[in-house]
């Protein structure tokens, strides 16, 4: 190794432009171009200039003024603003887990190798793949109103319907549902996952007469705990990020308990023109997601199982 | 036994598709809801057979506002959609060429910083990069919308680097020896190989865009620019008339493209995401 | 909220309305100009002027059917001025000030732009039109000074009014009388109101008020104050509030609560689902009453289809100020970066003057300012548009002032809260007295 190095560097003052172009260096940083270009521009200058926003007043149409910590302590008084954390944290806690054990109960269940399972697959994975989108949003608001297809439904089991978007304790309800509907891409990496459990582990089990629950719990779960520890890091970041689910159907409401912080963010920063306050908001946010990401990464240790290790 | 075995076997088929149309029902009630009246879908009738096929409803929907049809808000969707998934394609291909198959310094910090990238919510960048755009000038153009996927995204990058990890280092080596550089590498053998993965990374980014909502509706104002996204929101907006019928043909107009691309690439698209969580 | 008080000429030209609304007989003077067809009076004088190609852009916001009528007057106007060539911007009422705030940093704004009560935030964009009206490019010569000043800011023409409107309540009187309720007057009490839409609810079991709008904790509330007397935000200093007594407002959010928690109302999640006038209660018989301008009643009484009437707001009885005004929706204003100010304003001039514009725009943005424009159009009216007329004319009679809504930068945010307020008193979860202090402690907070 060290010869070549020598030989390289004796070798660098005759490089043509060519060559020089074709060292590792050069075409490294060549080809990561379009990244740290990006990384610079569309990142690290823009956090930079919402964190320093975040210390002033600013409304875009005069430039801004340093306040120092006068967002911070806004949001600290702000009922609106602790309300929406406290909305977007029962959101998180909520449709999260309920997603992945239907996204784990679903892939277990359609790994059987019986014709069909494909395609059921796929139906499964359908409302996920077009859940984002503004039609769905509007259609799902159509199904909880008071007269909607579920309370139609609830009434044909002989329940009352319920009230979903009158009442502040129930809207948040519809829209957790929405959330846990679409466990498809949770399912479809669980499948993944699932397929590469080697088959003399269940072989073993079986061997030693465990019954398909024992299998299941001390085989499968733990084989596959990484899997559940990436799916579940991915789906709360994005939980934490929901936004347009609250802004198609409920627009925050009634009385603000579907008012997600992202939401209330969009309303500061588009619909007041606070960027400042918007900006110091979104830190919040982005320390949110990152505590609590930290958080399971630092209890996973406790029981995520890597098999190499 | 064989009988209690089969019977399992049915009962099994039988709850996956029971549970399987439960999944589906609100979808296929919107696609139904684009041929009845507006009193069928505001009463909440559970049937998925319209009473009257009205058709119209996909002719009045695709008249839109204004004189703008639906046309021109389809034709901008597909219009972002192409872009954004060429520069993506172009860029991420790129990206992941340099950190999976070239050794050089600072290498492993860009990597790691492409890493990090995956954990910053949108909404801490969306303020800052929008006040850039508004000082040069160009909000309410599709530029914002179509540039930063020139950038390259970490969740592709990070896609073809674990799919070039397949690609056997030989055939670079071999490709060096018959004369190529890193750069006629890259065209020449990693590209045309990494089909598969440009696939799956395009389809997912086209729909991930045809889907966008937000970045339009902060960056486009003009009904002119409008994407299907904020059209059909219109629909339900206070200041137009709200045709639900209208507004459900569109919004099953809507999902064709995402429905049609399902059903070419189904494969490409699960082994995508499975690759992301398993390698991730 | 700023009112101008210009009850005495107003009520000269509304009586004017009044009086010819029978025959056109006793009418030269204002139909004369529209012998020729509107544009072409002044078409003559704009024309040597701008005799170049100019190009110009013409932004608003709306809905659909402004969208619609708006695009085709720009067609016919740039039909009779070739030379001029108008691109159309049209946004919806986010979108609009989104774009706006863009183009004011960067000193581009259109040269024709649509603002509204929000203008002061805008001033310096704003080409004062005093002389462009002075040398003849706009022509103000059939409307009153009145009209003028509502958007005339301490003498400089800021814009110009593209109609007058009226806040009200349009009723069923067919369903008061079968639920046996007062039939409202033009003077009725709140308290009044609220028996009516009880009674109705516990008689015909519909709601006995639908809506007020989806921003009732902004026109609704500093209108319900204005009646006493106080305004909301202090005319002229944005960091001031105009009252320092927020029990005033405590009878708004308990007449609201009592009506939602009664069932005579919607609550707030039935209350979204209703989103376009069209799509009021009311239109389907579900409510007696709802609240509209009286450019939208058009629309909700054609939706409805049976003899609908419409009412001033209601007030606080004897003594207190009538229950709505007349306002201007919003006006046409000039932006100072245009290149081609006198091709803008002939644009204006056409939109204000030509009868054939009118005719196509139908009022849509409140009744015109131009008295040869309003007769016209009111000659032509059917029962329906008739019934907006007799409204702002009975009002202009009753002596309810005009004025310019004055707001500040910090209006959208203190509405937004006054609304989710509104929904937490329906739900019991605060008092209408703490909500009353909580409004005035947020308001003042956000101003500071």
């Amino acid at each position: 190794m060290k010869t070549i190095a020598v030989e390289e560097t004796v070798v660098k003052r005759k490089l043509t432009f060519g060559q020089w172009m074709n060292t590792d260096t050069v075409a490294g940083y060549v080809f990561a171009l379009p990244f740290i270009v990006g990384f610079l521009a569309m990142m690290a200058v823009p956090m930079l200039l919402s964190f320093y926003y975040s210390f002033t007043d600013f409304n875009m149409l005069t430039s801004p003024t340093f306040i120092g910590f006068d967002n911070y302590v806004r949001m600290w008084n702000d009922m609106r603003f602790r309300n929406s954390v406290s909305v977007t944290f029962r959101f998180v806690f909520f449709s999260v887990p309920v997603r992945l054990v239907f996204g784990l109960m679903l892939a277990y269940v359609l790994t059987r190798k019986t014709k069909g399972v494909h395609f059921y697959r796929s139906i499964y994975y359908l409302p996920t793949l077009i859940g984002g989108s503004i039609a769905v949003a509007l259609v799902w608001g159509q199904l909880f109103q008071n007269q909607g297809v579920i309370n139609v439904m609830l009434g044909a089991f002989g329940l009352d319907g319920v009230n979903w978007f009158g009442n502040p304790n129930n809207a948040l309800w519809p829209l957790i549902f929405m959330s846990v509907w679409q466990f498809g891409s949770s399912m479809i990496i669980f499948a993944a996952g699932l397929k590469d459990i080697p088959e003399t582990y269940y072989e073993a089990a079986e061997i030693d007469g465990a019954n398909k629950w024992r299998i299941f719990f001390s085989i499968t779960i733990p084989c596959l705990t990484p899997i559940i520890l990436y799916n579940l890091v991915m789906q709360t970041i994005a939980a934490f990020m929901t936004f347009t689910q609250a802004f198609i159907i409920t627009g925050g409401g009634p009385a603000d308990s579907t008012n997600f912080l992202a939401l209330y963010i969009y309303n500061h920063a588009f619909n007041w023109f606070n960027m400042g306050y918007a900006s110091a908001m979104s830190w919040v946010l982005l320390t949110m997601v990152g505590v609590s990401t930290a958080f399971i990464m630092w209890t996973s240790k406790k029981w995520t199982f890597y098999a190499n290790e | 036994m064989a009988n209690k075995r089969n019977f399992y076997k049915v009962l099994y088929h039988v709850l996956v598709v029971f549970f399987g149309f439960i999944m589906v029902y609100p979808v296929l009630w919107m696609i139904s809801g684009s041929l009845k009246t507006n009193l069928e879908i505001a009463t909440g009738a559970l049937t998925l057979v319209p009473r009257y096929w009205l058709w119209e409803n996909f002719v009045n929907g695709w008249q839109g506002f204004a004189g703008i049809t639906f046309s021109t808000f389809f034709g901008n969707s597909l219009y972002l959609s192409i872009f954004t998934t060429i520069g993506t394609v172009i860029s991420c291909s790129l990206v992941a060429y340099s950190l999976s198959r070239i050794r050089f310094r600072g290498r492993s910090v860009i990597f790691t910083l492409m890493l990090s990238t995956m954990m910053i919510p949108a909404q801490v960048i969306l303020i800052p990069q929008f006040i850039i755009f508004h000082r040069l000038g160009l909000v309410g153009t599709f530029v914002p919308l179509i540039l930063p996927s020139f950038f390259g995204a970490a969740f592709f990058i990070f896609l073809m680097m674990q799919f070039m990890v397949s690609i056997p280092k030989e055939l670079d080596e071999a490709a060096i020896v018959d004369g190529c550089n890193k750069y006629t590498v890259f065209t020449r053998i990693i590209f045309p190989l990494l089909k598969p993965a440009l696939v799956t990374t395009a389809i997912i980014q086209f729909y991930w865009a045809w889907d966008n909502f937000l970045g339009p509706l902060i960056y486009l104002n003009n009904p002119r620019q409008f994407t299907v996204s904020l059209a059909l929101r219109m629909f339900a907006d206070t200041a137009s008339v709200t045709d639900f019928g209208a507004m459900f043909a569109m919004s099953t107009l809507s999902l064709i493209p995402v429905f049609v691309m399902f059903l070419l690439f189904n494969k490409q698209l699960v082994d995508g995401i499975s690759t992301m969580g398993l390698k991730g | 909220m700023k009112k101008i008080k210009v009850t005495a000429f107003l009520l000269a030209t509304m009586l004017f309305i009044a009086a010819c609304g029978g025959g056109a007989a006793d009418t030269p003077a204002a139909t004369t100009p529209t012998d020729t067809g509107g544009g072409t009076t002044t078409a003559n004088q704009a024309e040597p002027a701008t005799g170049d190609q100019a190009n110009i852009r013409v932004a608003w916001w709306g809905s659909q059917v402004r969208h619609d009528r708006t695009m085709e007057v720009i067609n016919m106007f740039m039909e009779e001025y070739p030379h001029i060539s108008v691109q159309a911007e049209f946004y919806d009422p986010d979108g609009y000030w989104i774009a706006l705030n863009t183009l004011a940093v960067a000193g581009d704004v259109w040269d024709v732009f649509q603002l509204g009560s929000n203008f002061p935030i805008y001033r310096d964009n704003i080409l004062v039109l005093n002389d462009l009206i002075a040398q003849g490019h706009i022509d103000l010569s059939n409307t009153s000074q009145d009209f003028i000043d509502i958007t005339t800011d301490f003498g400089d023409v800021v814009g110009i009014s593209n109609g007058v409107n009226a806040w009200g309540i349009a009723y069923d009187p067919a369903m008061f009388e079968a639920a046996g309720a007062t039939l409202p007057n033009p003077h009725w009490t709140w308290w009044e109101f609220e028996e009516a839409a009880l009674q109705i609810h516990a008689e015909l079991g519909v709601w006995g008020m639908s809506q007020f709008g989806n921003n009732p904790g902004g026109p609704v509330l500093t209108q319900f104050m204005f009646q006493q007397g106080i305004e909301f935000w202090h005319p002229t200093d944005t960091s001031q509030l105009g009252f320092d007594d927020p029990s005033v407002m405590v009878g708004f959010f308990e007449m609201w609560r009592n009506l939602v928690q009664a069932g005579a109302a919607p609550d707030p999640g039935e209350a979204m689902l209703i989103t376009d006038i069209e799509g009021d209660p009311v239109v389907t018989g579900d409510a007696a009453m709802t609240y509209v301008a009286s450019n939208q009643f058009i629309a909700l009484a054609n939706a409805a289809d049976r003899p609908l009437r419409m009412v001033p707001l209601p007030s606080h009885g004897p003594g207190s100020e009538l229950g709505s005004d007349i306002v201007s929706s919003q006006m046409f204003s000039i932006a100072n970066n245009s290149a081609h100010p006198e091709a803008a304003a002939a644009f204006i001039n056409f939109f204000q003057n030509s009868i054939a514009a009118n005719e196509v725009l139908q009022g849509e943005r409140g009744i015109p300012i131009m008295d040869h424009v309003r007769y016209t159009l009111q000659e032509a009216a059917d029962p329906i548009i008739a019934e907006t007329y007799a409204f702002i004319t009975m009002l202009g009679e009753l002596g309810a002032g005009t004025g310019v809504i004055l707001g500040n930068p910090n209006q959208g945010e203190v509405e937004d809260f006054a609304n989710l307020l509104l929904d937490q008193v329906v739900f019991d979860m605060i008092t209408p007295e703490q909500a009353a202090q909580q409004l005035f402690d947020f308001a003042q907070s956000v101003i500071n």
